[in-house]
C-alpha cells in the first residue's frame, strides 16, 4: 500500500510498486531520474522535437526494464545510462558526429601567453563554446562538471572504459578552454 | 617529477585544476603562466557548474505518463463479451434441442447422432476462436 507522501519510499519499494503497473510509484521515479535524464537528453540531442520522442522512449525503455533492475548501480545512474545508450543509438542512426578529434587543435601549443577571464564576460561565451563541441563531449563535461559524477559513475552510465572517459574528458576540457579562449579574443577585438 | 624551468603540460594543468594533484604546486608558486591556466580552467569549469540546467517546456512526469496507460494499464474485464458468449450459447443450445426434438422424429439414431456431434465442433470451434483471438493479441502487445 502506497503512503501518501512519496518521498518516504526507498528506491527498491518504488521499483516494486511500479513493476507491479502502480503508475504513481512510477511517477516518484520519473521525477527521481528527471534531472540527469534530461541534462544527457539536450546535450546529446539538438532537435526539439527528436529530444521530446527521445524523451518518451527512454522512460518507455525504464519502464520495461525496470523488473530486471537489480540494484547493480544507482536507480539514477541505471536511468543515465539508459539514456546515454538510447541517444548514442539515436546519433548513429542520424549518422551524427560522435566525437570530433579536438585533440590536433589542442596540441598545437602557441608561443602566446594564456589571457586571464573574466568572470562577467564567460557566461555568454561559454553556452556558445559548449554547442560546437561534440554531443558526446557535452555529455562528459555535463556529467563530470554539472552533476557532478565520478569517473566511475560515468563509465557506468556510458559504459566506457575508465581510461578512456578520463581521456575523452580530458580532451573535451581543453577543446572547451581553446573554444571560450578563441571567442574571448575574438569578442574583445 | 616536475620540472621547474619547464611549463606544466596541459594534462598536468587539468589534474591540478580538478583532481588536485600537489606534485605540481610547487611549480605553479612560481610560474606565473601555468597558475593562469590553472585559473582559466577553474573559472570556465565554475561557469559550466553553475550554468543553469536544461529543462523542458513541460511538466516531464505527466507527458511520460500520458503516453504509458494505454500499453500497462491493467486489463479490464470485458462484459460485453462475456455477455454475448452467453446469450449465443443459450440460444444455440435451444435451437439444438429444437433441432434435436424435430430430427428425432425425422431421421435415424445414426443421423441424428452425427448432426449433433456436428454441432459440438461448430460450437467449440466458434467459442474457441475469439479466445485464440485474444491471446494472439495480447502476445502482440508484450512485443511493442
Amino acid at each position: 500500500m502506497l503512503k501518501d507522501t512519496d518521498d518516504h519510499f526507498t528506491d527498491r519499494a518504488l521499483i516494486k510498486a511500479a513493476s507491479n503497473g502502480d503508475m504513481r510509484a512510477f511517477g516518484s521515479i520519473i521525477e527521481k531520474t528527471e534531472g540527469l535524464v534530461t541534462q544527457i537528453i539536450f546535450k546529446m540531442v539538438l532537435n526539439s522535437a527528436d529530444r521530446k520522442d527521445m524523451l518518451q522512449e527512454v522512460y518507455l525503455k525504464i519502464f520495461k526494464n525496470l523488473p530486471t533492475f537489480k540494484f547493480q548501480a544507482k536507480l539514477s545512474t541505471w536511468a543515465a545510462s539508459i539514456t546515454y545508450h538510447t541517444c548514442f543509438d539515436y546519433l548513429k542512426r542520424k549518422r551524427l558526429v560522435l566525437l570530433e578529434d579536438y585533440a590536433a587543435h589542442e596540441l598545437v601549443v602557441s608561443g602566446e601567453t594564456e589571457r586571464g577571464l573574466m568572470n562577467s564576460e564567460l557566461s555568454l561565451i561559454l553556452s556558445m563554446a559548449m554547442e560546437r563541441l561534440s554531443p558526446v563531449y557535452q555529455t562528459l563535461i555535463t556529467l563530470y562538471h554539472h552533476e557532478e559524477l565520478s569517473y566511475e559513475e560515468i563509465t557506468e552510465v556510458t559504459g566506457l572504459p575508465a581510461g578512456t572517459v578520463k581521456n575523452y574528458l580530458f580532451r573535451a576540457r581543453a577543446a572547451l578552454k581553446q573554444s571560450v579562449l578563441k571567442n574571448y579574443k575574438r569578442e574583445e577585438l | 617529477m616536475i620540472r621547474e624551468n619547464e611549463h606544466l603540460s596541459e594534462a598536468e594543468i587539468q589534474t591540478y585544476a580538478f583532481d588536485t594533484d600537489d606534485r605540481v604546486k610547487a611549480h605553479l608558486e612560481v610560474c606565473e603562466a601555468c597558475s593562469l591556466k590553472v585559473a582559466n580552467y577553474r573559472l570556465i569549469f565554475d561557469g559550466v557548474k553553475n550554468e543553469e540546467p536544461a529543462a523542458f517546456d513541460f511538466v516531464v512526469r505527466d507527458f511520460v505518463l500520458a503516453t504509458l496507460p494505454a500499453r500497462n494499464a491493467p486489463e479490464k474485464p470485458d462484459h460485453l463479451w462475456s455477455v454475448l458468449v452467453v446469450l449465443g450459447g443459450l440460444v444455440m443450445l435451444t435451437a439444438g434441442y429444437v433441432l434435436f426434438k424435430l430430427a428425432a422424429s425425422a431421421v435415424s439414431a445414426i443421423g441424428l447422432w452425427l448432426m449433433v456431434i456436428a454441432a459440438c465442433f461448430i460450437l467449440l470451434y466458434q467459442l474457441g476462436e475469439p479466445v485464440m483471438e485474444h491471446r494472439k493479441k495480447m502476445r502482440l502487445l508484450q512485443k511493442i
